[in-house]
């Protein structure tokens, strides 16, 4: 008598790997996830993915600055810095930046990447505005005589604020970009990815710029 | 033999055209790979000759040699090495090794070239960021030299750069070298990030069909576990060097402290920590050990199972080890500091995470002498390196399990026992694993052979000079030998045991070394251009996808197709299979036997 045995084994007797399909139909095969291919290049998941990976490095930055601050904060010579009002300012216009791009995506969305042009420009004065603000508030600092010899609360508000704000800048030249990008009226087959990729980092931006203001509030 | 490859066309790259754009500011990631790899070449003999000079400083202190007052008439007037140069060139030499060949050649050389093509990808996930990421560690290498050039000379602070000593511009190593050597540190910091990124996504993103995760090749899991820790740590280090750039220019004093007397006259700074330097340039520090070592330990285990032509042993104990080790790396870094007066309890804690790491640490190499165990060894050189990787990370490792317990460290710590230990695990066995890299894939890289007699005296003329040169070393710190000085030929607890003899054959075994590895240039060069011509795609009879194409690989890899990976990267002496290898792209034979059988 004959039995049929296993006609597929599930799982491979030997060999090292894991589970890897052999089923799916050619034209849908391409690079990225290794078990299922898919197809095309993936940009939307890869530019999203940099963007995480990227932030994770970004953190530990800040973490590390953090840590040094709460080392730091325990010296004797550790003074309390009033943070200037325009503080508040800066971070409603962050927030409100962050609500723009989102109004900007959804443009993009819906009608096309031509149609985020306005609310990306918008976004990116937003940032430069923030940018700005955080400037008048060093020089509110410095006028009270906030200096970096001698105050090192003083000193890691102005790295802080200084390293976050370069961030910023780097995030605002993307902005430009996408704006400048999207009144060309030419195809641009991976708008979705960099936009969700740049709308990811800037609202990763304005996350740590909360973060960085608790700490300062806290701490400096 | 087969070496057909299913492929599915997807996206054709066109090459670049002109000698600037194919080999200047290439974006290929191949091209890239061999950059680094110059890069790394030039930096390991700078480092080299550096070191030749310490050693000839520690063996004949007061001997005047002519070309040192011609190339360094401040650091060596009369041609005499003074103490303050001495710790510049130890300093650089450090900083030249961890950073510009340990972590560049294993990582951004061997990684570049090959990641893409064993996950069966056309490029990295972002080339252009890829070009740029060599571009700025270039600029990181030359702003490091540039300080051997600067009014003052090159810093004395040591790889580790501890403040005061670093902070401070009134310090004996005054001048702008400090100031260039965190510059060049930051710079690699970025560059290194965004290279770390570009690793993580394209190893996740890029795979081909077919290669799951544990179906990679263990080099892969290598470079993605080293890419996730380079993210992670170099922050900390950017952080920290961002901090001192600023105490020494910008007045803060966030690691200088109170009270300090630099050559007669109080420093006026106050409240800053030394120590916080410490627990950030650790928390970097030791986790670059794997930075330097991860990559290797892939590279060895791949040229282990290809010349034993047997599977990996315990392929995935090998991942999650791997996953440990990284894991593990960044909870240690205060063993380090056992001395700097920390809580006994911290230390101990400290210390028991250390001796954990023997755990994955001891799988990996019950592992690779597992995937040894009863194959058919096949000794050419690859093999030889892979296996001389053992002996050293065993040496090496064994001495880290006396250093990672305080009351033994409390001695040993910054002594002699110390150098030899990290060379061995972290220098050596890294370069180790790059030779066994070179050797094993220059046929694939440049479709020729390297000279093999003359990598075997390589290789043997390498381990007699490591062991000679770093193995006496233990000895020296169990007399209580300090490091770090330049003449200790006065001390007389050390002179009656014998240290100057021990210096003296360290001395000539670093230059029996040294000369081993010019052998081993000359025989790259030759190769390149005259060495003998690999057969075949696979003339190692290896399986994983980079034998599946021409050599040297044609420009977008696998021309602009996808392959399709059918099974695991190990598929050696396959019972029941014809051959005794099985590569990852061609069909599994188990699974076309009869699907019935007869079991009347």
């Amino acid at each position: 008598m004959s039995v049929e045995l296993h006609p597929a084994p599930a799982k491979r007797p030997l060999g090292t790997g894991g589970r890897g399909d052999d089923v799916i139909p050619p034209e849908s095969r391409g690079w990225g996830g290794g078990d299922s291919g898919g197809s095309g290049f993936h940009a939307e998941q890869r530019y999203k993915l940099a963007v995480w990976v990227g932030l994770a490095g970004v953190v530990m930055l800040f973490a590390a600055i953090s840590s040094a601050m709460i080392v730091r904060s325990a010296g004797e010579d550790w003074l309390h810095v009033e943070l200037p009002g325009v503080l508040w300012v800066s971070t409603g216009l962050l927030v409100v930046s962050s609500l723009v791009f989102e109004v900007a995506k959804r443009a993009a969305q819906r009608q096309g990447p031509r149609a985020m042009r306005v609310w990306v420009t918008l976004t990116a004065l937003l940032g430069l505005a923030f940018v700005v603000a955080q400037l008048a508030g060093w020089s509110e600092l410095l006028s009270q005589g906030v200096v970096l010899k001698g105050q090192p609360s003083g000193a890691f508000f102005y790295l802080l604020t200084a390293t976050h704000g370069l961030h910023v800048l780097g995030g605002v030249c993307v902005l430009t970009y996408l704006a400048a990008r999207a009144s060309i009226r030419r195809p641009w087959p991976r708008a979705k990815a960099v936009v969700e990729a740049s709308a990811l980092y800037w609202h990763g931006m304005g996350a740590l710029w909360l973060y960085v203001l608790g700490l300062l509030l806290y701490l400096g | 033999m087969s070496q057909t490859v299913e492929y599915t066309e997807v996206e054709r790259h066109t090459e670049p055209k002109g000698f600037v754009n194919h080999w200047i500011f290439s974006t290929d990631h191949k091209v890239i790979g061999i950059q680094y790899l110059i890069l790394a070449v030039v930096a390991a003999f700078t480092g080299m000759a550096l070191s030749m000079l310490m050693r000839i400083r520690l063996v004949w202190p007061d001997r005047s040699y002519a070309f040192l007052e011609t190339l360094f008439p401040v650091g060596a007037p009369d041609g005499v090495m003074t103490p303050e140069f001495y710790l510049a060139i130890l300093t650089m030499h450090g900083t030249i090794m961890v950073f510009m060949v340990l972590t560049t050649a294993p990582q951004g050389g061997f990684g570049n070239y090959f990641l893409p093509i064993q996950i069966g990808a056309p490029d990295m996930a972002f080339p252009r960021l890829n070009m740029l990421a060599f571009w700025l560690t270039l600029l990181s290498f030359l702003t490091l030299m540039a300080a051997f050039f600067v009014q003052g000379g090159a810093p004395g602070s040591g790889w580790t750069a501890y403040p005061p000593l670093s902070a401070l511009q009134e310090a004996t190593t005054a001048g702008i070298g400090q100031d260039l050597w965190i510059v060049s540190i930051a710079i690699f910091c970025i560059a290194a990030m965004l290279s770390a990124l570009n690793f993580i996504v394209t190893t996740l993103e890029m795979r081909t069909e077919g290669m799951a995760l544990m179906r990679m090749p263990l080099t892969v899991w290598g470079w993605f576990t080293t890419a996730v820790i380079g993210l992670l740590a170099f922050g900390v280090l950017l952080a920290g060097g961002i901090l001192l750039l600023m105490d020494r220019n910008l007045d803060t004093s966030f690691f200088i402290p109170g009270g300090l007397v630099v050559s007669d006259r109080l420093i006026d700074r106050e409240g800053g920590s030394p120590l916080l330097w410490q627990h950030l340039f650790w928390f970097f520090g030791h986790p670059e050990v794997y930075i330097a070592i991860l990559p290797g330990m892939g590279i060895i285990s791949h040229v282990l199972a290809t010349f034993s032509r047997k599977p990996v042993f315990g392929y995935r104990a090998m991942v999650y080890a791997m996953m440990a080790i990284a894991g593990l790396g960044f909870v240690v870094w205060g063993h380090h500091m056992f001395v700097s007066g920390m809580s006994p309890y911290s230390a101990v804690a400290f210390s028991v995470l250390t001796m954990a790491i023997g755990v994955p640490s001891a799988i990996k190499t019950f592992n690779w002498i597992g995937t040894m165990w009863g194959g058919r060894l096949r000794l050419d050189s690859p093999m030889l390196y892979a296996i001389g990787f053992v002996s050293i990370f065993v040496a090496g490792g064994i001495t880290g399990l006396f250093l990672g317990q305080p009351a033994l460290d409390m001695y040993f710590h910054d002594t002699y026992f110390v150098v030899g230990h990290f060379h061995l695990i972290m220098g050596v066995a890294a370069v180790l694993s790059m030779f066994a890299g070179l050797t094993f894939w220059f046929p694939k890289m440049f479709g020729r052979f390297m000279n093999e007699p003359l990598n075997k005296l390589h290789f043997w003329l390498t381990m007699f000079g490591v062991y000679g040169v770093f193995g006496p070393m233990h000895f020296l710190g169990t007399l209580g030998h300090p490091r770090r000085y330049a003449d200790i030929t006065g001390v007389n607890y050390l002179a009656e045991r014998g240290s100057a003899e021990l210096h003296y054959f360290i001395t000539i075994a670093a230059m029996i070394l040294i000369t081993a590895q010019f052998i081993f240039l000359a025989n790259l060069l030759w190769s390149l251009f005259a060495g003998k011509k690999a057969p075949e795609n696979n003339p190692w009879e290896a399986t994983s996808l980079e034998w599946a194409i021409p050599s040297p690989p044609p420009y977008d890899n696998f021309a602009g197709r996808v392959p399709v990976v059918r099974r695991g990267a190990y598929d050696y002496s396959l019972p029941g299979s014809a051959k005794d290898f099985l590569m990852q792209h061609e069909p599994d034979e188990m699974t076309q036997e009869p699907a019935t059988r007869d079991v009347r």
